[in-house]
């Protein structure tokens, strides 16, 4: 599957993620007063080089869906710096982005609200065709029918309304459309959350066809493990806002340093039941506020290894290589 | 690329495997067409409305006699005497004068609705879409709106501007946005959520085609039921400004003014033939009207019976 020999055509990563923050403002009161800040996303950095997925995993109200959006503009960041194909993208305009967004794209978890009811599928694969202009009149036709059997399912469907889809067809559709526009980038936020296990295996699969195919990079952002594991080269695990773990696939799921990325690798139920491992370090507790996040180190409200500077001291993300981790007692 | 084999969701085996049936090929509008025709009171409603306007189009071709010609006075209805439906105080022929009223009081409905709705759809599009102080702005102009009292300010409006068919409907298009602005503003901030509209920025489309072309369409439907209500009202607040003289001033005649000129005690117990059809006229076009929005929103849920 993708290799990284594209990474040099640019002279740099496809995705560059710097300090990215996004705070949302907290309003109360009869004149809504500025009454403190949720930190949905505070301070991520990461690379991306073209052809390759990164696995994006944490609880929800981790932030990861956030910053999904935060990455294509859907949201405008409070701080930091997106750099695409080695163009700064917080700066821009949305006109300015408008010409960028053919080579970005997104595909969303929930299949029932991704797709307009009152369009017919053919024309919502090719309005952003004939938007961008790329092709004209037939040729539109032709490539949506080309879409839609791409993703595995018949041209015919095209005159189709979405509500006459299963939720993996409509899923199918959803990856059609992020298609249509010959992407380099697409954010994956949950794709297959929503979908059947049987279909899962389905959707996912199609997605790392199309990958070996067209050359496409993921952001693939997922709480279920299994899912990440299956298709990602690379793996940031989020808490609260922050990236506390990164690294090569294998090797964080094989030796996990962060003691949230290990407690989250043993809630994972094992596949078999001669795997079964006793219960190490299951965690206890709800993910805490992120309007008032705990000092120090996010996790050490909930950490069973937590020590005094923990609570003080906040820990950054460093580790030799690929690997990193934001510890002040890493495992291993 | 290992499933290229068409068909894996378990349920298109079926539909697929049926030859792609000849609506497929069709037009959106007439597959449309077709179901509203096919949803019946839709229908009947479309057919009394259609012969409704086509009378209004048609009244000097249709009326028996002139409406504004003058004979002898509260003739009862009569099958050899000429006048169908009698004549009223001044002698002249109800029936004609029923005839031409429809064009009075359907443009009246339709033309104030349609001023109205336009209104109400920008102002809330715009308002529900952008938000923030564009938002606060324009909502605290339709409460300014939606708290003056209605008639009131119509008979001052009509009486500055002077009551003509035309001002009438001005006046009543003007007042009427509040409630269909309210309406598009909530539907709009709901669906403008929804993740096809973000796809729709994701994939670069320009804001007004996303406004226009992919969220209204989604919230139309509850200003359709809206509007043929309107349009009822409309006819009938055109009645009560008539009864305060200042709706369309006789002699002309509108289904409000014949109903108006018919209220006398002696009139109401011993000539129903000055008031009964001009109600019914009333009730038949309301009626019509709201046949065919309720139509119409079961007709542009996509998720209807085809």
């Amino acid at each position: 599957m993708g290799g990284h020999h594209d990474s040099e055509r640019n002279g740099g990563p496809l995705l560059k993620v710097d300090g990215l923050k996004k705070h949302y403002p907290v309003r109360s009161g009869l004149f809504g007063r500025n009454t403190g800040q949720v930190k949905a996303v505070d301070g991520v950095s990461f690379r991306l080089e073209q052809g390759r997925t990164l696995g994006i995993i944490g609880e929800s109200g981790s932030g990861k869906s956030t910053m999904g959006r935060l990455i294509l503009q859907l949201e405008k960041p409070t701080e930091g710096g997106v750099t695409f194909q080695g163009r700064e993208l917080t700066g821009m305009t949305e006109r300015q982005l408008r010409p960028m967004r053919t080579d970005m794209q997104i595909v969303f978890q929930d299949p029932y609200s991704s797709l307009n009811p009152r369009k017919r599928v053919g024309d919502q694969l090719g309005e952003p065709i004939r938007v961008h202009r790329l092709l004209e009149g037939a040729a539109v036709e032709k490539r949506v029918q080309e879409l839609l059997e791409i993703v595995g399912l018949s041209g015919h469907y095209r005159n189709r309304f979405p509500h006459e889809f299963s939720g993996g067809q409509r899923q199918r559709i959803g990856i059609a459309r992020a298609l249509a526009l010959n992407p380099k980038l697409i954010v994956c936020d949950e794709p297959v959350s929503a979908l059947d296990v049987s279909i899962q295996a389905q959707i996912l699969n199609l997605l790392k066809d199309l990958q070996g195919e067209l050359g496409l990079t993921y952001l693939f952002i997922a709480h279920g493990l299994g899912a990440v594991d299956y298709i990602s080269d690379e793996i940031g695990v989020m808490y609260l806002g922050k990236l506390v773990e990164i690294g090569d696939s294998a090797r964080l799921f094989g030796s996990p340093r962060h003691p949230y990325t290990a407690a989250l690798l043993a809630s994972n139920p094992p596949g078999s039941p001669h795997d079964r491992r006793r219960e190490e370090s299951v965690l206890q507790g709800d993910i805490p506020s992120p309007l008032h996040p705990p000092a120090g180190c996010r996790f050490h409200t909930r950490c069973p290894y937590a020590q005094k500077r923990c609570g003080t001291e906040e820990p950054v993300l460093t580790g030799e290589g690929s690997h990193k981790v934001a510890c002040h007692y890493p495992l291993h | 690329m290992s499933d290229k084999t068409v068909l894996t969701d378990g349920e298109n085996s079926r539909s697929s495997s049926s030859p792609a049936a000849p609506a497929e090929l069709d037009g959106g509008w007439k597959q449309l067409a077709r179901r509203f025709f096919r949803h019946r009171l839709a229908g009947a409603g479309l057919i009394l409305f259609a012969l409704l306007a086509l009378m209004a189009l048609f009244a000097p071709l249709i009326a028996p006699f002139d409406p504004y010609a003058i004979g002898r006075s509260y003739q009862p209805p009569s099958w050899t005497g000429g006048h169908l439906l009698g004549t009223d105080q001044s002698g002249r022929d109800v029936l004609s004068r029923l005839i031409y009223a429809s064009r009075v009081s359907l443009s009246v409905g339709v033309g104030a609705v349609a001023i109205y709705v336009a209104i109400g759809t920008l102002v809330g599009a715009v308002a529900g879409y952008f938000g923030g102080w564009i938002d606060s702005l324009a909502m605290r102009a339709t409460d300014v709106f939606m708290s003056f009292p209605y008639l009131m300010v119509i008979l001052v409006m009509v009486s500055v501007l002077g009551p003509s068919l035309g001002n009438i409907i001005l006046a009543l298009g003007l007042l009427g946005w509040p409630s269909v602005a309210r309406l598009i503003r909530g539907g709009v901030l709901s669906v403008k959520e929804k993740e096809y509209v973000k796809a729709g920025i994701a994939l670069g489309y320009s804001t007004p085609r996303l406004l226009f072309l992919h969220i209204l369409p989604n919230v139309l439907a509850p200003v359709l039921v809206n509007a043929t209500f309107g349009i009822a009202v409309a006819i009938i607040t055109e009645a009560s400004l008539s009864f305060l003289g200042m709706g369309v001033q006789p002699p002309t005649a509108s289904w409000g003014n014949m109903l108006i000129e018919a209220q006398s005690f002696s009139t109401l117990s011993g000539r129903p033939w000055l008031w009964v059809p001009p109600s019914c006229m009333i009730i038949i076009a309301v009626i019509s009207i709201n046949f065919m929005g309720d139509g119409l929103r079961d007709v542009m849920d996509p998720k209807g019976r085809r």
